[in-house]
């Protein structure tokens, strides 16, 4: 039983983490708190919905559409209102993001009303058995593909110049400034890779959550707690919260009411970053 | 002796920032404390101002203990200070700037301005009294800094390289200015880069390197020392003072 | 910010041209609210009230101190279910009820402020997000007590003790009276030792440190006084629209809602979180009444493009940015 539980939390967290990746590099390097976070992952799930709808494309095919559709919003966001803001107070930047958050949640809802969609793909319930663990064949696709573009994502920080640019603008600002890095699209930039991994994540999500209007503020809660828990800017971080984030969330489903079990992730959040505001693993 | 610190040990990690660092201010005097960067010297002003507390050591001002002591309480102990970096408070006018010193010493807020008044026209920025603190030069900046450090009527005034980014008119001006500071009765430790202000105002000098105080004595002392030259102070140095008539 | 040790409301008419209008303008609403007949205009003008008395007491904490809070809703919710709650139980006046909610409030509040006085910017922000989450998340739970996401029905007896009235021209004098109340108080705090220490915390915490200001202790004063306001709201909230639900004043969208009246009216002045809910609050009931049916989420829509828009062209928000240009002309320098 406690094995099942472990396994079904790492598959869970596998997802989380990529839409906590997304949220702590963009935290991490634009120093900003995205607040639509959440909806990106939204509309992600919408567009993989109607591509399925009216195209019978497969979510799994889709991604490789709604994670680059995604990566182009983000680019056009954050030239638009995220690269502004940059550097103003607190209140400027939160606002923004708030404002977008609301315009994007409410405009699904204008545009889609309220009613639930799914995306019913053939495999959508299919376990496979492992023994005495059972492991849902979309969970598992899902913990796949968030492996594969999360360990694609370090060869291309690592190594690329734009990664390293990225790297360079979230550790000193100023000293990449000097070294002729244009920190401006280097922010917008990043903000793009963020949101396309939210794509990614989203188009993976797609045939295992209901979809509607605010389903990405449910989700946007879990990766703000696992960037934290991580440590916010560092990405292993994300990774591992998430991971905890996720078996925590399957043990408790279990032992705690539904109800209770988020207040559990506000109180873990607030106590974070109280005490621990580098996250559980930093070395500093 | 207003200061007696002993022993001021600060450890950042494995770094060692402050190793053993004993000294003291006479009432009065202008000491200088001088080294190259990364020395320790803001850090020596942070745990003498509650900023930081020392892992080993101890303070004592006028005979009480301000290691450990919060920074709000050790400016009402008496000792005020400046910061390397200028920290005016920018939406606020120069006059409401000094009038948040003097609030230090009463709750009125009539006589606080009063007080601040008198102050800015000490240093010379009655002037702008009007003028929003962010809209000052770094030169006028500095010399808010001051004013707002006066309002709370120390006795003792730590200076963080108050000369920094001033052109050598307004180096000789500052330095007017804190002579001025001492001739009303208080007594200053001054941060400095810039050799031949500090050589020249300085009643005695205080030398950091890496932690450590390597030299103490007057000026001329300090400069001739071979340590001192070797850490900090370089042989063009002593040449160029050597070439003076 | 003008400062003048003990205040003499003479002196302050002739020479504080900004506490002059002022009155002048609070007269003329005590006298035109007499005018109004269409109860639905009423109802604007109340809600007008009910949020710029709100988005006061939000501004005392996080306009004049800097401490941006997301978590108001905890406050105001905490007012209206105690007085609530005392008055279904207890038969206790909502009046009595209000005061101990506020009470009740400021204290949280101030722990609140202790707890999370460290941290800074969007940390603090996000912690008092999670702050009203989990009082929201309580307030369903808790369902003996609250009713849960049911909602708390508040039985309908008209009368001054019980502080429900059948007409809403009553409302609206005592709306305007808490509102006038909560500015009055923002200016005198504004031009008092503690305003000056709020302002010099906000601008620079360790400036203000090494200048006497205990800014640890500031925070706390000045997150309590605003929650113990923000509950006042909460029970005025309760009073008027006789149903709360966690959902409503135990939500991070009120949260929202006081910070961005405050933002778009101006923080860090008396008059700013007053001018941003008489913009504000007409503009999102009137989307709403107009475009909500048919559409609904449109007038949310809209709002939330004008809230990018404000924030990324007048980031000072009106009655700043207003009095920056104003003191230019005026007198040819500058002044703060």
């Amino acid at each position: 039983m406690v094995v099942q539980l472990i396994v079904s939390g790492l598959l869970l967290g596998g997802v989380y983490a990529l839409i906590s990746i997304g949220l702590t590099l963009i935290f991490g390097v634009l120093d900003v708190v995205n607040f639509a976070h959440g909806e990106f992952l939204m509309l992600g799930m919408y567009v993989a919905f109607w591509l399925f709808s009216l195209f019978h494309l497969d979510p799994y095919l889709s991604l490789l559409i709604v994670g680059p559709l995604l990566f182009l919003v983000g680019l056009f966001v954050g030239r638009t209102v995220i690269r502004p803001t940059i550097g103003a107070t607190s209140a400027v930047q939160i606002f923004a993001t708030v404002g977008v958050s609301l315009i994007m949640m409410n405009g699904a809802l204008v545009l889609w009303k309220a009613d639930f969609r799914s995306v019913p793909t053939s495999y959508g319930s299919g376990t496979i058995a492992l023994g005495p663990i059972y492991i849902g064949y979309p969970q598992l696709m899902s913990f796949l593909g968030a492996i594969l573009f999360s360990a694609m994502l370090f060869p291309f920080l690592k190594y690329t110049y734009l990664g390293k640019a990225i790297r360079a603008t979230a550790q000193e600002r100023r000293a990449a400034m000097l070294m002729g890095i244009d920190i401006q699209r280097v922010y917008v930039f990043t903000f793009g890779i963020g949101i396309g991994l939210v794509g990614i994540a989203s188009a993976l999500l797609a045939p295992i959550y209901s979809i509607f209007p605010s389903v990405g503020s449910q989700f946007v809660l879990v990766a703000y707690v696992a960037v934290v828990l991580g440590g916010l800017g560092s990405v292993p971080g994300a990774i591992l919260g998430s991971l905890i984030i996720g078996i925590t969330e399957t043990f408790s489903g279990f032992f705690i009411s539904p109800g209770w079990r988020q207040a559990i992730y506000y109180a873990v959040f607030i106590l974070v970053l109280i005490f621990r505001p580098q996250g559980l693993f930093a070395q500093k | 002796m207003i200061v007696e610190a002993k022993h001021i040990t600060k450890r950042f990690g494995g770094l060692l920032a402050l190793d053993r660092v004993s000294f003291e201010i006479r009432s009065n005097e202008i000491l200088g404390l001088i080294g190259p960067n990364g020395a320790g010297k803001t850090t020596l002003f942070n745990t003498m101002t509650g900023f930081l507390v020392p892992e080993e050591g101890s303070i004592q001002f006028q005979g009480h203990e301000v290691r450990g002591v919060k920074p709000s309480d050790v400016c009402r102990m008496g000792i005020a200070r400046t910061f390397q970096l200028v920290k005016p408070f920018g939406k606020m006018t120069v006059l409401q700037n000094a009038t948040v010193g003097a609030l230090c010493r009463t709750n009125n807020t009539r006589k606080a301005r009063e007080a601040a008044l008198e102050e800015l026209q000490f240093v010379g920025l009655y002037d702008k009294r009007n003028v929003l603190a962010s809209a000052l030069t770094i030169s006028q900046r500095k010399r808010l800094e001051i004013a707002r450090a006066l309002c709370t009527r120390p006795k003792l005034i730590l200076l963080d390289e108050a000369m920094g980014g001033l052109n050598p008119i307004e180096v000789r001006e500052m330095l007017h200015l804190i002579e001025k500071v001492r001739g009303a009765g208080n007594t200053l430790f001054i941060i400095e880069h810039i050799m031949a202000a500090i050589m020249s105002i300085c009643d005695r000098i205080i030398v950091l390197n890496h932690g450590v105080k390597i030299a103490e004595g007057m000026p001329k002392e300090v400069g001739s020392d071979p340590q001192v030259i070797k850490a900090y102070l370089g042989r063009e140095y002593v040449v160029a003072q050597n070439r003076k008539p | 910010m003008k400062d003048s040790g003990k205040i003499k409301w003479i002196d302050l008419i002739r020479r504080d041209t900004e506490f002059s209008f002022s009155l002048l303008g609070i007269l003329v609403l005590a006298v035109a609210i007499g005018f109004v007949r269409n109860p639905f205009h009423l109802d604007i003008l109340i809600m007008i009230l009910l949020w710029g008395m709100l988005a006061s007491s939000w501004n005392i904490a996080g306009g004049y101190a800097g401490m941006f809070s997301l978590g108001h809703g905890a406050f105001i919710g905490i007012g209206a279910y105690m007085s609530s709650m005392l008055f279904i139980h207890f038969k206790l006046s909502p009046w009595l009820g209000m005061i101990i909610g506020a009470v009740a409030a400021g204290i949280v509040a101030t722990l609140l402020g202790y707890i999370c006085g460290r941290l800074k910017g969007h940390y603090f922000a996000l912690a008092t997000i999670a702050f009203v989450e989990l009082a929201n998340i309580s307030g369903v739970q808790l369902k003996e007590l609250t009713r849960g996401s049911e909602g708390l029905t508040i039985p309908f007896r008209p009368g001054w003790a019980n502080f429900m009235f059948q007409d809403k021209i009553t409302y609206a004098y005592i709306g305007l009276a808490f509102m006038a109340g909560i500015y009055f108080l923002s200016l005198i705090v504004e031009r008092s030792k503690l305003g000056y220490y709020l302002v010099a915390l906000r601008e620079d915490e360790d400036a203000a440190k090494s200048l006497g200001v205990d800014t640890s202790r500031i925070k706390m004063v000045a997150i309590g006084i605003s929650g113990f306001f923000a509950a006042i709201g909460g029970t005025f909230y309760a009073q008027y629209i006789l149903f709360i639900e966690p959902d409503t004043v135990l939500s991070f969208a009120f949260s929202v809602q006081v910070a961005l009246v405050t933002i778009i009216g101006g923080m860090g002045t008396a008059l700013g979180p007053i001018v941003g809910s008489f913009l504000l609050t007409p503009l999102s009931m009137l989307l709403r009444a107009y475009l909500g049916g048919g559409l609904s989420g449109l007038h949310i829509v809209i709002y939330g493009m004008l809230l990018i828009i404000v924030v990324l062209f007048l980031p000072e928000g009106i009655v700043n940015t207003m009095k920056a240009h104003l003191k230019k002309d005026i007198t040819g320098k500058e002044i703060g």
